[in-house]
């Protein structure tokens, strides 16, 4: 039972690691340059602004960091959110007592929107892109529909907006439950084999299906767990507001996959990190803070939010990826020519 | 017939060589086809015959050496200028349009100066069909997808000859024709031939090959090592000119065989959309080979085995159980483990390290209520790199950054997790450096000596011969035949694939198609 040591390489940690180093460069820079040009983002108080945003970005990031691991997309975040926000007021009716199934029906419907994203993709293979989008039509439909029903300018359930507003260590309850949630799927993907087989078959559906993982199901779970996170933003948001309206859904189309994308996940599946979502969530918040403290027209905020989004893409995580190994190879060949003791020379990578 | 030889030479290679990375695929390779006559190409998988003909059509650049077409040099690599220069080529996975129907895949492939009026075109496609007398009934508005595999592949044909070429290029035009379809494909082949047409004809079967053409050139490792008078060179002679590769591998020795031997595989009557119905059963600790020229049908028989396609017809026990086929999951649970030729499209999540690609399939070994203990993974796949010999600098290190055997490796490691019933290792050392091969070879062989029972789909008789215990051959879908342990070696494979499903001269019909062997027996005891 001679035990081999196991092989260990600091440099493959830095090639896998490499992905998601941009986005903590990122809000590097972004400290950086707040200070010296908007200290008031980094204020106190602009911190507390910055934290809810932040999580509800956060949160439906993961969700659709989940659909993009699988290598989909989903464009029916925003109607997701919105009927969630308005269902808690609809159901809730301001009373506490039915906070529970307010919940309840929320968790259904969303639950229910995730499942036929993700049979129409997963189950049928349609294109997510397409099916998302009409889906999220539909869902768009019902809630204006839905919106018409409901009492005008009447808030959420008060206990909900009590305990959101309520601070745990100073900071709002709203981002302790994003970090809750972020850890939670940090974990599953870390330590346990539904995270592993999840990860297996966004990173490769053929392959997933020749091993014998049931591809279908994980790509249909991935909707369903998008959709109630978003649902989850979703209440956050309307206890946050109060009384939510009906477009409050509509920054979350594409800040979610701004988010992922900055967050270094590959957008053909597979790699993806919770925490970095998390960070790429909370430096596009802290970004749009900035640019409010520096009084930035709103038509320059959008240009420069797209700048960020297209700069995440073109220093996104394959790339980086590619370009580590690259470089490191080379340097390795270099030295192997004299030194060759076991250690992989040019051969041992495919060309 | 001699007149013949006096034609202008309408295709000309001289001097040709090309290299692929580490694989020198030709080395100064000179060929020519003169017009009318038809000048067959054969050898073995991987002899060069492909890169001979791509080279000859443009697509491929030859490193050293020169094209001719009808006298005029090509001197870029251009299928476009070669086509011009009056060559066309049908090609063995087809070349068509799937998704647009026969007349406009007719239409696109005829030189401009020869279309119809766009609006004639149905019109056009239809007696085009019928002048190439090709035996299929095509109706022009079908689309080429919904056409079946022999239609398709005699539809290639008459796409390359609907440009009026000089010099057509055939590559293993028969591997989907029954024998009334390449009856009719030969009977165009004289056709063309008599209009004073060259015609170089690819082809594994000998028999075919012997009927139809004038010339033969054996082309064996990117060598011409001969060519011939099609009449005064026999069957057995071409085989042993083919055969004789350089032993390049060893094998492990096949051991102290493996004592319990019992059935664990029973396939009866299996047939899918290209193959079968087969027959035949596998057991307990042995290889089995299956040999045969590419695209006849093993591919699909892998695929079902492993439940990837759903078979038509017949069963297949799998340790006394019926298994129903129609999904991955059900068949790798009944202990059934496919290894993919495809690795990085079909076996690895590439992106992902090597631990998480070796426990994919066996995560509950490692799992305690759905979570990991990542230790005693980390130290079994430790392990296993340490036993199958994976080249890798770290167990995270992401497989696409890994050696084609290094990945095949780790493909196989996954076999040594569970305790499958029945491997399927498709082309296992395809792509594959020498070095490597002989750890592959040995880790199958360790499986099927710990009971398992391994079925190798291998394109090289070589390894065929190497490293399995009996071997079966396919042609056509079928298993034409068994090749015992007893007389396994390169030469008999050799000879058993290009013989085709006819088993001799004498029972070939007059124009020399062989006769449909009755389905074989192979297998029953």
């Amino acid at each position: 039972m001679t035990a081999p040591a196991v092989p260990r390489s600091p440099v493959t940690t830095l090639v896998v690691a490499s992905r998601y180093v941009p986005v903590y460069l990122a809000i590097g820079v972004l400290v950086v340059f707040a200070s010296i040009w908007a200290p008031a983002t980094l204020s106190g108080a602009g911190l507390n602004a910055i934290a809810p945003f932040g999580t509800f970005l956060a949160i439906t990031a993961l969700g659709q960091m989940l659909v993009v691991m699988t290598g989909g997309i989903d464009l029916s975040t925003p109607g997701t959110f919105t009927l969630a926000a308005l269902l808690m007021v609809g159901v809730g009716q301001v009373s506490d007592a039915r906070i529970p199934l307010a919940l309840a029906t929320i968790a259904g419907v969303a639950g229910l929107i995730g499942l036929v994203n993700g049979l129409l993709i997963g189950g049928l293979k349609l294109n997510p892109l397409i099916v998302t989008l009409a889906v999220g039509q539909i869902v768009n439909g019902v809630v204006s529909r839905y919106y018409t029903t409901i009492a005008i300018q009447s808030p959420v359930p008060r206990g909900l907006s009590e305990w959101t507003s309520t601070r745990f260590l100073g900071i709002t309850r709203i981002f302790w439950v994003g970090v809750a949630l972020t850890l939670v799927l940090m974990l599953t993907f870390r330590y346990t084999s539904l995270g592993r087989r999840f990860q297996a078959v966004g990173a490769n559906p053929v392959a997933a299906g020749v091993v014998g993982l049931r591809v279908s199901f994980y790509q249909t779970a991935a909707y369903v767990a998008a959709a109630l996170l978003y649902a989850v933003a979703g209440v956050l948001f309307a206890s946050f507001l109060r009384m939510p309206g009906v477009t409050i859904g509509a920054p979350y189309l594409l800040g979610p996959i701004a988010a992922v994308v900055i967050g270094g996940a590959s957008l053909t599946g597979g790699l993806a990190s919770s925490l970095s979502t998390w960070s790429a969530a909370f430096f596009l918040a802290g970004l749009n803070q900035a640019m409010r403290v520096m009084g930035l027209p709103t038509a320059l905020q959008f240009v420069v939010f797209g700048l960020v989004i297209v700069s995440g893409m073109l220093v996104s995580g394959d790339r980086i990826t590619k370009a580590v190994e690259r470089i490191i190879r080379t340097r390795r060949t270099e030295v192997s020519t004299s030194n060759t003791d076991g250690q992989p020379t040019e051969e041992s990578y495919a060309p | 017939m001699t007149d013949r030889s006096d034609g202008r030479v309408v295709l000309e290679l001289t001097g040709v060589s090309r290299q692929f990375g580490a694989v020198r695929a030709l080395t100064d390779v000179d060929f020519d086809c003169r017009a009318g006559e038809v000048h067959a190409l054969v050898g073995e998988n991987g002899s060069g015959k492909s890169t001979l003909l791509g080279i000859a059509s443009g697509f491929v650049e030859p490193d050293r050496g020169s094209v001719r077409i009808d006298g005029q040099p090509l001197r870029t690599d251009s299928p476009a200028l070669a086509r011009k220069l009056g060559l066309a080529m049908a090609y063995q996975d087809g070349s068509a349009i799937l998704a647009e129907p026969v007349k406009n895949n007719l239409y696109l492939a005829a030189p401009p100066e020869r279309r119809p009026p766009y609006w004639r075109r149905k019109k056009w496609a239809r007696q085009l069909l019928l002048e190439f007398d090709l035996d299929i009934e095509l109706f022009p508005d079908v689309p080429v997808g919904f056409l079946t595999f022999a239609e398709r592949q005699l539809f290639e044909v008459a796409k390359a000859l609907v440009t009026e070429p000089k010099v057509l290029l055939l590559d293993e035009p028969t591997t989907a024709l029954g024998p009334h379809e390449v009856e009719a494909l030969h009977r165009t082949v004289v056709a063309c031939r008599r209009e004073g047409m060259g015609v170089v004809y690819v082809s594994h079967r000998l028999p075919e090959v012997l009927e139809i053409a004038d010339r033969v050139t054996v082309l064996r490792d990117g060598r011409n090592v001969g060519t011939f008078d099609a009449r005064e060179v026999s069957e057995p002679e071409l085989v042993s000119l083919i055969v004789g590769r350089p032993f390049e591998a060893a094998f492990p020795v096949a051991s102290p065989r493996y004592q319990r031997r019992e059935e664990v595989l029973v396939v009866d009557g299996l047939q899918g959309q290209t193959f079968g119905p087969v027959s035949f059963t596998l057991e307990t600790g042995e290889i089995v080979g299956v040999a045969g020229a590419e695209g006849n049908g093993q591919q699909q028989l892998f695929d079902t085995l492993a439940g990837r396609t759903p078979p038509k017809a017949g069963r297949v026990d799998c340790r006394g159980k019926d298994l129903a086929l129609i999904s991955t999951h059900g068949t790798v649970e009944s202990g059934i483990m496919l290894l993919p030729g495809d690795r990085k499209r079909e076996a690895l999540m590439t992106v992902l390290g090597v631990r998480a690609n070796a426990t994919i399939q066996s995560l509950r070994r490692f799992a305690a209520a759905g979570v990991l203990r990542r230790r005693l993974e980390r130290r079994t796949v430790a392990e296993l790199v340490h036993r199958l010999s994976i080249r890798t600098p770290s167990l995270e290190q992401p497989v696409e950054f890994l050696s084609g055997g290094n990945q095949q490796k780790v493909s196989v490691s996954r076999t040594f997790l569970r305790e499958p019933a029945v491997i399927l290792a498709y082309e296992p050392t395809q792509g594959v450096d020498v070095g490597s091969r002989f750890d592959i070879y040995q880790a199958l062989r360790m499986k099927a000596d710990e009971g398992a029972a391994v079925l190798v789909k291998s394109s090289d008789p070589l390894e065929l011969a190497g490293l399995c215990d009996r071997v079966l051959v396919m042609s056509r879908g079928q298993i034409t035949e068994e090749i015992p342990g007893d007389e396994l070696d390169e030469h008999r494979i050799v000879e058993a694939i290009v013989r085709g499903p006819g088993r001799s001269r004498s029972a070939r019909s007059p124009l020399g198609v062989a006769m449909p062997k009755a389905p074989s027996q192979v297998g029953s005891p």
